[in-house]
């Protein structure tokens, strides 16, 4: 039993090495999908028909081919092209690209959901559309959307995993590394127990917020 | 003093408002009022921009102006929503003061002292902190009302005010239509109480639902 705890302390620093690529594409996917879903979202929702034709090829395009495929396609199918990127740049342009594809269709049936009313009602008291946008119908899209939000960033967590198909070092190949040299189930274990801490942890952070937003219906 | 003249409007062929004209003076109120269908509401949304009519001229105290391009603060049209369309994730104070804040950049002190006094007169000094779902409808608007009298128009509107109230309301409405206008204020009712409009109305205009509709 020693032998194991002893064990797990080992590779314990390499896994926490691999959480935290893990983690930093976790951020940086979130912090720019989410924007840029948002804006893709009232694109889709524009009256200029030559926009809304685009962004629907690109969310029927992000949505309609593995996560996995657009990630090789990205790193090892560019370059043809002479689009070289870096390993993490590579992970971070194909991850936001997907989960913006995902956050619009997301906020649209948020926007969709806010009454026509309430577009109205900014009319009339003379907001224009970006005030409109901002102040009215984003804050109540937001508490709309956040539960499905929610189920997108718990996803983004284990997708994130996929990155070890272009030789990045992140949590689940740390383990694996691990798991191969040493011939023990032991490091995959933890792996699955850090990514339930994550998951965990990320629920209870969304249940906050969705409790911030809870102070009217 | 609103001046309307020759409103046209149809959707999709069919004509719901045919040559309609109206005049309203200044602190006067002219009701609007016809059976469902008739084209009412229609006329107060092209009144208020939210609607382009096919054809017609408005005038506002003799200067031509064109309701649905009208995006400044001359000429302010006010509106009181059947719904009161109310924004539910603002305070009462709050869905007071946005508009004058961004619209007559107004600064939050300045919108929030004007706002307060609204709302003393309307007898709702004691909501200010409170949200929309936690309001009557009464109450709710009376909100409407001062969230419309906040941005300072020349006229204003109501959509079928007593209808999404309890009956036992409809006089509160009428007394409080008559304490603006008192103040002042014009305002244009669209209706379907005749009752109503007869009690509160200097001026009354009826529309009548098209013929072929």
């Amino acid at each position: 039993m020693d032998g194991v705890l002893k064990y797990m302390l080992e590779i314990l620093p390499s896994l926490l090495q691999g959480t935290k690529l893990t983690l930093g594409l976790f951020a940086i996917t979130l912090v720019l999908a989410l924007p840029i879903g948002a804006l893709v979202s009232l694109g889709l929702r524009s009256r200029f028909k030559p926009i809304q034709w685009i962004l629907k090829f690109y969310v029927w395009l992000m949505r309609g081919t593995p996560l996995l495929l657009q990630l090789i396609f990205i790193f090892y199918g560019l370059p043809v092209l002479h689009i070289y990127f870096e390993r993490f740049s590579a992970a971070g342009f194909a991850f936001v690209l997907n989960y913006a594809a995902y956050f619009a269709e997301i906020f649209r049936g948020g926007f969709q959901s806010v009454p026509e009313g309430q577009f109205e009602a900014a009319r009339v008291l003379r907001l224009n559309y970006s005030q409109t946008i901002r102040k009215i119908v984003l804050p109540q899209v937001t508490k709309i959307v956040l539960p499905s939000v929610g189920n997108e960033v718990i996803n983004l967590v284990k997708d994130s995993s996929l990155v070890y198909v272009i030789g990045l070092g992140d949590l689940l190949r740390a383990g694996n590394v691990a798991m191969v040299r040493d011939v023990t189930l032991v490091p995959l274990l933890m792996v699955g127990a850090i990514y339930l801490a994550l998951t965990a942890l990320f629920t209870y952070l969304l249940r906050k917020v969705e409790q911030h937003y809870s102070y009217y219906h | 003093m609103l001046e309307a003249a020759n409103i046209n409007k149809s959707f999709d062929g069919t004509q719901v408002l045919n040559n309609i004209s109206l005049e309203v003076d200044t602190g006067k109120i002219l009701c609007i009022v016809g059976p469902s269908g008739a084209g009412k509401t229609t006329l107060l949304r092209i009144i208020t921009g939210l609607e382009k009519a096919d054809t017609g001229q408005f005038k506002i105290d003799g200067k031509a102006f064109d309701p649905e391009s009208n995006t400044t603060n001359e000429a302010m049209i006010g509106v009181v929503f059947q719904d009161f369309r109310l924004f539910p994730h603002l305070n009462v104070l709050e869905n007071i003061t946005l508009a004058p804040q961004l619209a007559l950049h107004q600064s939050k002190a300045e919108a929030n002292a004007k706002a307060k006094e609204i709302l003393t007169q309307l007898g709702l000094e004691d909501k200010a902190d409170i949200y929309p779902f936690q309001l009557s409808g009464g109450q709710k608007q009376r909100v409407a009302i001062a969230r419309a009298l906040a941005l300072n128009p020349k006229i204003l509107c109501y959509d079928e005010p007593t209808s999404a109230l309890d009956p036992g309301l409809r006089e509160s409405v009428a007394q409080l239509i008559e304490r603006l206008k008192a103040q002042g204020m014009t305002q244009i009712v669209v209706t379907h109480d005749m009752e109503f409009a007869q009690n509160i109305a200097d001026k009354i205009l009826t529309v009548k639902p098209n013929r072929e509709a």
